[in-house]
């Protein structure tokens, strides 16, 4: 019942918009933390793993903001919500393929979660709309800090919060931001900017699917390193650096409109003439489509009013969510084509196109 | 009285290790170094024949404890983390440790491979209030451990009684 309510209600972060320009969807910190002399969860037996889950989960429940907050062990959960969760970023894969002793609280409002015995025995994350990374860390060093006073943390002052895997040591943060950059990656300037990241140590991942294909030009940008620098120091170079990339993804834009305006519109225009005619739409070329024609918008070539609900509309369109609204019965790859299909018809449909000015 | 690192029972084994120098020293009761399968016979024998001297040090140590029963010292060079049973040749498979204490016992071979992946090698970060002063503590009564070496060689055992006194009330207060 606790599902349904959290699974009816998405969260705002994931649903409205922060950004007019369209470009940086959320912002996110995730910070790693375990119980000090206490086995890694990799590596703790099954009876340990469980007197873990006891000890992490009591003191979160006593958390300000855990008030009210969700609580979900994977081995009560079915596939399918866990595939939800995950798909909604409240929950990482690799948590969602462990067993027993393992699971999520998330906070009411959806903003805060903490994974239990993931890779380590605590993963704090905060989600923001936008970009907002120094709200986010207030908001997420606050929790940590609470947590902190109930839970003898892993800690030494050489390497930091000790985690399980050396590459987390130190702050144990890892910052990301999602962002939209159709601009950037159709005038070829992304081997430029993954340079820049990789001097600033920084990595930029495709957000669905492998490597570094960016399906839908969506891409996560996030800190390689935890070892050396302060958190504010790690996030106030993340945040120049993004505030950066959005100036040039939205010159990019406008180059694009300058340069080429019959082309953009026609490749806006096709895009929205396919999204709201297909009735067969497997998820990469939705994801595409759906790139041009928020480009579309965010320029004025579209009403713009789309753009409030875009992402909420691209999480309907992943498989879990689809399956969701269906019977029990298993849906193939085939029946979920169709179904996105209509997904996308009826929220695109209450748009018209209005590119001859 | 020393109590066991896992289970906080009496501690009646003790373990060293020596790193670059430093010293790491573990207690352990009977029970738990038996399940973590540190009371091998030939494991002792073993660690006898390489490290003489280490016994040996540690049994002069071992007089500086006058009030107490002295507990009966054996030691070894740990190849397994003391808390957690995790052996280096699994973090070659996983990449993963096996606990915190881990990073101490196998510092030497650990710390080469994080300033391979991290740009630095100290941390600069946020501090845990409650483990800082965890740490500092811990820090202050080995520097005191230190002293009371010292006082006791030179014979001052006025200066040794009291310093084994404010030790072991450091002791006592940063265990609760
Ligand atoms: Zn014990
Ligand atoms: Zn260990």
């Amino acid at each position: 019942m606790l599902m349904e309510q959290l699974l009816n209600t998405p969260a705002k972060w994931m649903t409205t918009s922060q950004d007019d320009r369209d470009i940086v969807l959320t912002s996110r910190i995730r910070l790693a933390r375990n119980i000090d002399k206490t086995p890694f969860p990799g590596w703790a037996t099954r009876q340990e793993r469980a007197k873990i889950w006891e000890q992490a989960t009591d003191a979160a429940r006593t958390l300000t903001a855990m008030k009210g907050a969700y609580c979900f062990e994977l081995s009560n959960m079915e596939q399918q919500n866990k595939q939800l969760l995950v798909e909604r970023h409240l929950i990482s894969r690799e948590l969602a393929a462990r067993g027993d002793s393992s699971g999520v609280m998330i906070s009411k409002n959806q903003q805060s979660s903490i994974m239990f015995n993931e890779e380590d025995h605590f993963r704090i994350q905060a989600i923001y709309p936008g970009l907002q990374l120094k709200r986010a860390w207030t908001g997420i060093t606050k929790i940590d800090s609470e947590l902190e006073s109930k839970i003898p943390y892993a800690y030494n002052s050489q390497l930091g919060y000790l985690t399980a895997c050396p590459s987390n040591l130190g702050t144990g943060m890892r910052a990301s931001a999602m962002l939209h950059l159709p601009g950037l990656i159709i005038t070829e300037q992304m081997n430029k900017v993954m340079q820049a990241a990789h001097q600033l140590n920084m990595t930029i991942r495709g957000l669905y699917g492998e490597g570094t294909e960016a399906t839908g030009n969506l891409v996560q940008i996030s800190n390689q390193s935890t070892l050396g620098e302060t958190e504010p120091t790690i996030i106030e170079q993340m945040n120049r650096f993004i505030s950066d990339l959005c100036h040039q993804e939205w010159n990019a834009r406008k180059q694009l409109l300058k340069g080429a305006p019959l082309t953009l519109k026609d490749r806006v225009g096709r895009a929205f003439g396919i999204l709201t005619n297909a009735s067969i739409l497997p998820t990469k070329e939705a994801l595409g489509l759906i790139s041009f024609v928020r480009l579309g918008a965010s320029l004025k070539m579209l009403d713009p009013g789309l753009l409030k609900e875009i992402n909420s509309l691209i999480l309907e369109l992943q498989p879990a969510h689809i399956q969701r609204n269906q019977s029990s019965q298993p849906l193939t790859s085939e029946t979920r084509d169709i179904l996105r299909a209509d997904i996308v018809r009826k929220y695109l449909g209450r748009f018209s196109l209005t590119i001859n000015d | 009285m020393n109590k066991c690192e896992i289970c906080s029972a009496p501690a009646t084994v003790y373990l060293t290790q020596i790193i670059n120098g430093k010293s790491s020293k573990y207690y352990l009761c009977n029970k738990c170094a038996q399940e973590k399968g540190l009371l091998d016979p030939s494991a002792f024998d073993l660690a006898e024949k390489i490290f003489p001297s280490l016994q040996q040090s540690m049994e002069s140590q071992d007089t500086t404890q006058v009030s107490h029963q002295a507990p009966p010292v054996q030691s070894l060079p740990l190849t397994t983390c003391p808390v957690c049973s995790f052996t280096l040749e699994k973090y070659k498979n996983v990449g993963r440790l096996g606990c915190s204490e881990c990073y101490r016992v196998f510092a030497e071979e650990i710390l080469p491979i994080v300033e391979q992946i991290q740009p630095a090698a100290e941390h600069h970060g946020k501090k845990p209030v409650h483990a800082d002063i965890r740490e500092t503590q811990q820090k202050s009564i080995q520097q005191l451990e230190q002293e009371l070496k010292v006082a006791i060689s030179a014979e001052n055992y006025s200066k040794a009684a009291q310093l084994r006194d404010l030790i072991k009330s450091l002791k006592e207060s940063s265990q609760t």
